[in-house]
């Protein structure tokens, strides 16, 4: 693991379902913890983390349901590195387009119920990439460990 | 889903007594509110103080719910913990909802 400037790692495996979803959260924030991790971090990581695996599960997989998905922490002196993989679809044109915040200003009616999850993710990462590869997706989503962290939230 | 609901003169606090309304929760959340506030006074506070996650498929069925209750109903929220309150600002739903402190302040603010 030398010469990749993360001296700390782990990999966990779950299937794709919305119950082991929780559990595999719960996983990851206890071994952040037991990194050395802050609670304010940890705090940080769980909802961009949990809206990216809920798209797997309704998504990527859908109706397929339940394929496997691997999460591999890393973690640096500046930088935590949450890499997610699963072998579902691939997003649309192999890209993740930038996605605007739905509009909560119209009627009752009209209120948005859903597609807040990708903007989440990127409003709630230092930084984020998605590729496609033999047949996986990638979602490499990155949080800064410094006070310079949240560098989106401006 | 564990939900209490009390009923303080015209006004319905539904205190959700789980830590997750995730998206392995939002369906049966959403049901069990329909069932809770069926036929209840008009004014609904949902109790969120025990609550400390909220992802996008909760917030969507907070959502629904005020949706299902109508124009001539309202909900309200209360006691917003600190990344579930988070979740509420970003996504603007903050301005689409009143929010209480807590139960105890939106009790006060209706008699008031």
């Amino acid at each position: 693991m030398t010469g990749t400037g993360f001296d700390r790692e782990f990999t966990l495996d779950a299937p794709a379902t919305e119950e082991a979803v929780r559990d595999l959260l719960a996983d990851l924030q206890a071994r952040l913890s037991a990194l050395g991790v802050s609670a304010a971090l940890r705090g940080r990581v769980e909802l961009p983390v949990a809206e990216a695996l809920n798209n797997i599960v309704e998504h990527a997989y859908g109706a397929a349901g339940g394929g496997p998905v691997r999460i591999t922490a890393r973690l640096g002196a500046r930088h935590l590195c949450i890499t997610l993989r699963d072998r579902g679809q691939a997003l649309p044109e192999n890209r993740c387009a930038p996605h605007p915040l739905p509009d909560s200003n119209g009627s009752l009616d009209s209120l948005p119920e859903g597609g807040f999850g990708l903007f989440l993710i990127r409003h709630l990462t230092d930084g984020m990439s998605y590729r496609r590869e033999n047949g996986e997706n990638h979602l490499v989503m990155a949080f800064s460990l410094g006070p310079g962290g949240h560098g989106r939230r401006g | 889903m564990e939900l209490h609901p009390t009923l303080h003169d015209g006004l319905m606090i539904v205190t959700v007594n789980e830590a997750r309304i995730d998206a392995a929760a939002a369906i049966r959340f959403k049901d069990a509110m329909r069932i809770t506030t069926e036929n209840g006074p008009a004014h609904v506070v949902l109790d969120l103080s025990q609550v400390t996650f909220v992802d996008s498929s909760g917030l969507g069925a907070i959502v629904a719910l005020k949706k299902h209750l109508g124009k001539e109903r309202r909900l309200d929220l209360a006691g917003l913990t600190t990344e579930v309150d988070k979740v509420f600002r970003l996504t603007r739903m903050d301005t689409v909802f009143d929010i209480h402190r807590d139960a105890t302040a939106a009790i006060a603010r209706t008699a008031g």
